[in-house]
């Protein structure tokens, strides 16, 4: 028998999707058929077979940390399709075949469809009688609004009928029109709950939910190239083109393993140093580094998309609804304008108050920062003040002297030691390719890809509907300017920062128009937060807190020494403990969930989704099987649906990585991506007396887990640099003491470095 | 900056001795001509650096319990009390046994001095100096 199994990978927050034959066993060790690694994980930890009855049984094999099935600890039980199995820091949905699936939708099963009158949200749901309805947590079929009681009813069989019974509820329950204690129900009748209509009718085979269950074999994360090119258009529709030799570019030496300069006559050329791939911001804080120890600009060429080094980067902040007052989430040190992380950003924002006269507000921040994270929450930048600081920055140091607009095609190493790399200029006057040679490069080209759920990028290809169905990281200003004016249900998908994010807005907008209720689709419950050693994190409402994306020490602390001294599999095992989908502790976001919820505006729901399809009205639904003792399914229908799960850091999403990594072979890391020394750098690649080095998130399992953020690129840059002195690259001398004192005097007063 | 022990331990010698040993002599040279005790305040930056090397364990496992294993300034400020305290103490031991007796004003002020320093130094100018030192835990070495 064949089984599907689900997870959201810790490390990554790629989802991970296996079809297996029974039986298996799970475990932390790759012996096992599926290899969870994580020290919460045993190295067997437990067993999923088939039972005599043709049923699929998992059982603990004497783990460590148990196992739960459906956030219920358990020595052995019997799963049905749809269960969560929670092993460790893994939640896996498991999906039993599809011809299994049908059988065990149990005999007598009812669809009950209900809808809530003021705002026309419905919803189908399979139950089997008897069941309950009410507003609480603990019933069968939830309705949540003040009118409907806790227990509200009850819906029972006797001999062939359906019968509804009253359960004391606080408003009745109306069979049509008329209220009564209890009253057999059959197809054509109407019963009413406070403001919800209801109708059972019998579950017959047929019914939508039979369809068979896609086996999925692929990894879901895969965007194709003509979608993204459509997401990422504003960019530079080449970005996304896979690096194909068209009329001859990049050049057909570019076949050979090494590349010999002579056969490069012809195409226009120039030579540097530095070069730096990317131009965002980990070009950019490698390049700021390079100058305070001593590179000259003239050595140093970054090549990119974007003009500004925080082009995209802003780009990002601004469609997953940071606008420029906003804070990040960000340490006040982060700072990629300022390689001593002194001034802070905090030290500079309390600065600019006192000096304007706001003693109030700067007196709140030295608060912050004494208090910060336990007495009051993490002290964040702005992020126009962040951008308007790198502006500064780059000034400074000459940025637009040493950066040129392009597109990186393909790099390769050189017969004479050092590196060619392929590129067309984006300058509309001056299209051009190119080639460059440099002694040492860097490469930096950030996130490859938007991630799109499966189902929601299978429904945007069948339809071709890009306004209903987005992605939180693309334009998508369209859907709060139409909930304003006509109000409406949003879905929202993924429970990490990005989905604060847009609730934050939404909850903002529902003060323009309170006709606004929000559907959140999670794939598991969150009752308690991962942990690690003698820690864990804390949940609320299913979401699950940490001031960054990493625990703090994974930056300077103890973490960062002990995973750079782990080995490979062990760091994969450290990243998927300390790994997870979280989102930041702040007060007002803590508020508006649990005002949401409360108020009813805000409903969490639980469940793998099967598909997504237009409904009536030109609304969508999501067709949902959720995980109650009795397999229901349901339909949510909802205006809108925004994908907040994320962007793919998967290297072979970026044409450039993997062309480079397959033309020169080279090694991967435990979680698939670069494989890079502690000093970051690329060791296969190198050439004579020329290096190659990589930062960003394209190093992710490496030695270094928060490599996508400020503070990381940096610790990434200064890795780079001293290891470029030590291997007396031209001008580049080790920065410490009273020179690099001098050069901080140098950024105070915005001189040159 | 999050300490790891062995930041903790190099940072503690290189202040206590960078910063201590002048203010210290400052004091002791006051406090020797004010009140004609002129050796008590070298045996308090003594004691805060010996001792302080075995808090420095016990605030490393106590960070172990914090998700974020971070040492946040309230932990600085709260470890400083009772540091502070802590050698009070032993100096009454001391003051017991016959030694010379520090009134709690005189105390207050020399290690506060110190402790603000050091507080401020962490956070400005070891930065500068030191560029690593955040990203090694208050590692130098
Ligand atoms: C919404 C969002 C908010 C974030 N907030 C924070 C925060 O508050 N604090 C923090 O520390 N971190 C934050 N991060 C993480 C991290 O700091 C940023 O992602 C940062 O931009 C990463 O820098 P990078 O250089 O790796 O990538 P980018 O800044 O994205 O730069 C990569 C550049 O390479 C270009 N490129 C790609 N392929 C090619 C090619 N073939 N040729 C030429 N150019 C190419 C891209 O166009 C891009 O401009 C955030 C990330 C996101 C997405």
């Amino acid at each position: 028998m064949n089984i599907n199994l689900t997870w959201e990978d810790p490390a990554t927050g790629q989802i991970e999707d296996r079809t297996v034959a029974l039986p298996i066993t799970l475990g932390r060790t790759s012996d096992n058929a599926i290899s969870l690694i994580s020290s919460e994980v045993s190295r067997q930890h437990a067993r999923l077979e088939e039972t005599g009855e043709g049923q699929v049984r998992v059982t603990d094999l004497n783990s460590t940390n148990g196992i739960l099935v459906n956030q219920e600890e358990t020595q052995s039980a019997v799963l049905r399709s749809g269960d969560l199995l929670t092993v460790g820091p893994f939640n896996i949905t498991v999906i039993i075949d599809p011809v299994f699936e049908q059988e065990a939708i149990p005999p007598g099963a009812v669809v009950v469809r209900w809808e809530h009158t003021p705002d026309g949200r419905t919803e189908d749901v399979i139950l089997r009688p008897p069941f309950t309805i009410g507003r609480a947590t603990e019933v069968d079929l939830r309705l949540v609004s003040d009118e409907v009681s806790r227990l509200h009813a009850r819906v029972l069989r006797e001999d062939d009928t359906l019968v509804i019974v009253d359960e004391g509820s606080s408003n009745g329950t109306f069979v049509n029109g008329v209220q009564v204690p209890r009253a057999a129900v059959g197809p054509d009748d109407e019963i009413q709950l406070g403001q919800f209509r209801l109708t059972i009718t019998p579950y017959e085979a047929g019914f939508d939910f039979s369809a068979p269950v896609s086996v999925r074999t692929t990894s879901t994360v895969h965007i194709d190239i003509a979608e993204l090119r459509e997401l990422l258009a504003e960019e530079d529709e080449d970005e996304i083109t896979a690096p194909v030799p068209v009329s001859g570019f990049p050049p057909p030496a570019f076949e050979q393993e090494v590349v010999d300069p002579a056969a490069l006559a012809g195409y226009p050329s120039d030579e540097t140093v530095f070069l730096t791939i990317g131009g965002g911001l980990g070009s950019f804080v490698f390049v700021d580094y390079l100058t305070i120890y001593g590179a000259r600009t003239e050595d140093i060429v970054s090549i990119g998309f974007d003009e500004l080094p925080y082009g995209r980067y802003r780009r990002l902040c601004l469609n997953s609804q940071i606008p420029l007052h906003e804070r990040l989430r960000s340490d006040s040190g982060s700072t990629p304008d300022n390689i001593w992380g002194f001034p802070s950003y905090a030290v500079r924002e309390m600065w600019g108050d006192v000096t304007s006269g706001r003693f109030g507000h700067a007196l709140g921040l030295v608060w912050n920062m004494f208090g910060e994270p336990t007495l009051v929450a993490t002290y964040t930048p702005i992020s126009g003040k962040v951008f308007d600081s790198l502006d500064r920055e780059a000034n400074r140091i000459g940025w637009s002297d040493m950066h040129r607009m392009g597109k990186v095609r393909a790099i390769r190493r050189t017969t004479d030691g050092r590196y060619v790399v392929a590129y067309s200029t984006t300058d509309p006057a001056n299209r051009e390719k190119r080639v460059i040679f440099a002694q040492y490069v860097h490469v930096a080209v950030g996130y490859p890809a938007l991630r799109f759920l499966p189902d929601l990028q299978a429904y945007r290809e069948e339809t071709g509907d890009f306004e209903r169905v987005v992605n939180a990281y693309e334009e998508h200003d369209h859907i709060y300017e139409d909930l304003a004016k006509n109000g409406g249900t949003v879905l929202i998908r993924g429970r990490g920062i990005v989905a604060s994010r847009i609730l934050q807005r939404i909850y903002e907008t529902r003060a323009r128009n309170p006709n606004i209720n929000v559907l959140h689709l999670m794939r598991s419950r969150n009752t308690q937060g991962q942990r690690y050693g003698l820690s864990h994190r804390p949940v609320e409402h299913h979401w699950e807190f940490q001031p960054f994306n990493w625990p703090k020490a994974a930056w300077g602390g103890d973490l960062r020494v002990r995973l750079e001294r782990a080995g490979d599999e062990q760091r994969a095992e450290l990243l998927n403990d300390w790994g997870g989908t979280t989102t930041a502790d702040r007060p007002d976001w803590r508020r508006i969930v649990d005002g949401g919820v409360k108020e009813g505006w805000y409903l969490i729901h639980f469940g793998t989704v099967e598909r997504v399809e237009p409904g009536a009205n030109g609304r969508l639904n999501t067709v949902v099987r959720g995980r109650s003792a009795i397999g229901e399914v349901l339909t949510l229908t909802a205006d809108y649906i925004i994908d907040s799960t994320g962007l793919v850091s998967a290297i072979d999403e970026s044409p450039l990585l993997r062309d480079l990594v397959e033309h020169h072979r080279l090694d991967r890391n435990a979680l698939g991506r670069l494989k890079v020394s502690n000093d970051f750098e690329l060791t296969g690649m190198r050439s004579g007396s020329g290096r190659m080095y990589a930062s960003g998130v394209a190093t992710l399992g490496g030695p270094y887990a928060a490599v996508d953020s400020f503070l990381g690129l940096q610790y990434a840059a200064y890795r780079i640099v001293d290891d470029l002195a030590r291997a007396k690259a031209p001008n580049v001398r080790r920065l410490a003491g009273l020179r690099s004192l001098g050069q901080w005097f140098k950024w105070v007063r915005g001189v040159k470095p | 900056m999050t300490p790891t022990l062995m930041g903790r331990w190099q940072t503690r010698l290189l202040l206590l001795t960078v910063i201590g040993v002048p203010v210290t002599l400052f004091y002791s040279i006051v406090y020797g001509l004010l009140l004609g005790n002129w050796w008590s305040v070298w045996l308090f930056l003594f004691g805060v650096l010996i001792f302080g090397l075995g808090w420095d364990v016990l605030y490393h496992l106590l960070q172990q319990t914090r998700w974020d294993h971070d040492w946040p300034p309230f932990a600085q400020w709260a470890a400083a009390i009772w540091e502070a305290i802590f050698i009070y103490l032993v100096h009454l031991i001391f003051v017991l046994l016959g030694g010379a007796f520090v009134g709690p004003i005189a105390f207050i002020l020399h290690y506060f001095t110190i402790f603000s320093l050091l507080f401020a130094a962490n956070h400005s100018i070891m930065r500068i100096l030191f560029p690593r030192w955040r990203f090694r835990g208050g590692q130098i070495l």
